[in-house]
């Protein structure tokens, strides 16, 4: 039997920082073809960054693997397991992903700390925006050097970089071939704005 | 190309002119920049607050990236130089008379974890930090390793082994970047972590003598105590909630008065911070910015970034006693060197008009007679200026003064060549409000 999702009955709903500029419809050059891009959001997500302290990566990595099924991914790479998506960031630094009301924080607060796993919640702090289209490589290299081909960027390969001058992390999504871009909550406004300008020559769609 | 035919030996026509490299033909600036004008200029960087300061008379001040409110109009109201004076004096009344509220979530915020946790805070910072009580607040001064003052800003401890460390805007990137060097490079034997999470949190100053009635209404029932026993002067409690959202409360402030900090997860910082408004509409509450917060701290002697320009040792702005003599830590070894002890060194002073109404430009050098000849001995320089203390009501000023503190009392001229300013200028202690700090333990 599932659980039910115990939270406050008086917590407001979450504010993006995108909620003023976001305007679904079909925006720029619109070709007989159809938008080139799609730009969605994923609001509301629950993200965590996991440290392991000195000496503890093999241990938390194991702990993680024995009670969630989640193997932490090598550097530049991401990883799923169940319904929580783990991306490097660093070493023995790790950022969670997970749908909200998914208690991320607590659960896994609870598996890492006795084995030396610090748990920070991120969830307000970072912006995501999925693209996908025939386009999106074309937009993303107006604003970023890395290189997006599948040959040198293939499925799950994350990158920690400069996008339209700001640090972004950049996440190739398995089997769906959109991208996920994360952006600090405060320029996601101007990351968003960017990513239009980019797009604007071929159109593009805010779902 | 003469020059260059000269050299070789060679007539001017068989050296030629220099090699074209693109654009051959002259192109417009314009199609360097592209799309790169206007707002796409530079990333701006919005706090959560940004789209409720912006429906509320808010006139924006550019902090580094970050847009934060400078001061906020009345409804329909036109902006002014008039209507900034009005609105800016209106501000700092609120607060020190009732109640204000302020957006500080550009401030850097820096969650530190690990059993050595304190023990990393105790030799980056000057001061102690291992006797931190677990729930309480401190001041915290950071040196660099040549002995000049770094940083400032309160850190938190929130268990035996985590705590939440603030620093200024703009340093906030630098102090992370110092604190990884220090646990990667320094001391990698410290098992701590330290993340920054100043964009998860939302923060906001709530301030001024009804501060309290205000936050005590607007907690929800039965979560957190805010009374002056349960949450003293620097006090912190992490049990609060706010229209259900979970909060961070620091008693600590930055205006001198009796003063909360609430921390708030950013994409709930909207209806938390109307909670509060909502909380004080009867107490007469008042948004405030960065000028009237600038005048407060500048009423109370606080020193900010004018002061900690990279050039002052803690004693120079009389914080001495915060350097510790009993630890090591980054910056001890170099504070007796004979440059920092010499007596003639400028010290934080209060500086006021003696005609009690012209104002006193920040830049101003100071020197004792503004007539000799040059070249004129400088004695100092001024920091900071408030226009109007609305508190003491006239100019007030920081400076940093030679043998400062023993010239309290004593004259000096304040000039300000460029534009062809002198201002006679008395030299105070540097705090103009509530010296006893009665507001801020009140």
């Amino acid at each position: 039997m599932a659980e039910p999702e115990i939270r406050p009955t008086a917590l407001p709903p979450r504010r993006s920082a995108l909620d003023s500029v976001w305007a679904p419809g079909l925006h720029g050059t619109v070709g007989s073809a159809g938008p080139a891009l799609t730009i969605s959001r994923r609001p509301g997500l629950s993200a965590v960054q996991l440290d392991a302290r000195r000496g503890r990566s093999a241990a938390l990595q194991t702990a993680l693997r024995d009670t969630l099924g989640l193997a932490l991914p090598e550097p530049g790479r991401a990883a799923a397991g169940g319904e929580i998506r783990a991306l490097w960031h660093g070493p023995d630094r790790w950022m969670l992903i997970a749908r909200d009301g998914a208690d991320l924080h607590d659960r896994v607060h609870a598996i890492v700390q006795p084995v030396g796993g610090v748990v920070v919640d991120q969830g307000h702090g970072r912006a995501i925006l999925r693209l996908e289209g025939p386009r999106v490589r074309e937009v993303l290299a107006k604003g970023t050097g890395i290189d997006l081909h599948p040959r040198a960027f293939a499925e799950d390969a994350v990158a920690q970089t400069a996008v339209f001058h700001l640090s972004a992390t950049i996440d190739r999504r398995r089997g769906t071939g959109c991208f996920d871009v994360h952006v600090m909550r405060g320029f996601a406004q101007t990351f968003f704005e960017s990513l239009c300008e980019a797009a604007g020559e071929f159109g593009y769609r805010v779902a | 190309m003469p020059c260059s035919a000269e050299a070789r030996g060679e007539p001017i026509p068989v050296v030629g002119t220099t090699t074209f490299r693109p654009p051959y033909t002259p192109v417009a600036m314009g199609a360097f920049a592209g799309r790169a004008a206007g707002r796409h200029l530079a990333p701006i960087r919005r706090t959560a607050l940004h789209d409720w300061h912006a429906a509320n008379g808010v006139v924006f001040i550019e902090a580094g990236p970050w847009l934060r409110p400078q001061y906020y109009l009345a409804p329909g109201e036109e902006n002014s130089k008039e209507a900034m004076d009005r609105a800016i004096t209106e501000e700092v009344v609120a607060t020190r008379t009732r109640v204000g509220l302020s957006d500080v979530s550009s401030l850097g915020r820096i969650d530190i974890q690990g059993p050595d946790a304190a023990e990393f805070l105790n030799r980056v910072y000057s001061n102690g930090f291992a006797a931190l009580p677990v729930g309480k607040a401190r001041y915290g001064l950071m040196l660099r390793e040549d002995g000049l003052i770094d940083d400032d800003g309160t850190t938190s401890r929130l268990s035996d082994t985590h705590f939440l460390m603030t620093t200024t805007t703009v340093h906030a990137a630098k102090v992370l970047a110092d604190l990884e060097y220090g646990l990667q490079v320094l001391w990698p034997e410290l098992d701590a972590t330290a993340s920054s999470v100043t964009e998860h949190w939302a923060g906001m100053a709530l301030a001024g003598p009804r501060a309290r009635e205000v936050l005590a209404a607007a907690v929800d029932a039965g979560t957190a105590d805010v009374s002056n026993e349960a949450l003293p002067y620097l006090g912190v409690t992490t049990a609060a909630t706010i229209g259900g959202v979970p909060v961070r409360i620091f008693r600590i402030s930055f205006s001198g008065e009796l003063g909360f900090e609430v921390n708030v997860p950013a994409d709930w910082a909207i209806p938390v911070w109307e909670a509060l408004m909502e909380a004080g509409a009867g107490h007469g509450i008042r948004p405030y910015g960065l000028e009237a917060m600038g005048i407060m701290r500048i009423e109370k002697g606080h020193v900010a970034g004018p002061e900690l320009d990279g050039r002052t040792t803690p004693d120079d702005l009389g914080l001495g006693r915060m350097a510790s003599r009993k630890k090591w830590y980054v910056g001890s070894g170099m504070l007796d060197k004979p440059a920092f002890t010499d007596p003639d060194r400028p010290k934080l002073v209060g500086l006021v008009p003696v005609d009690g109404v012209t104002r006193i430009r920040a830049g101003s050098i100071l020197v004792d007679d503004p007539d000799a000849p040059p070249p004129v001995r400088k004695l100092g320089h001024v920091t900071s200026s408030a226009y109007l203390s609305p508190t003491v009501g006239h100019p007030i000023s920081l400076g940093l003064l030679s043998r400062g503190r023993e010239r309290v009392g004593e004259e000096v001229w304040a000039v300000f060549p460029l534009r062809g300013l002198r201002v006679r200028a008395r030299v105070t202690e540097p705090c103009f409000v509530d010296p006893q700090g009665e507001k801020l333990h009140g």
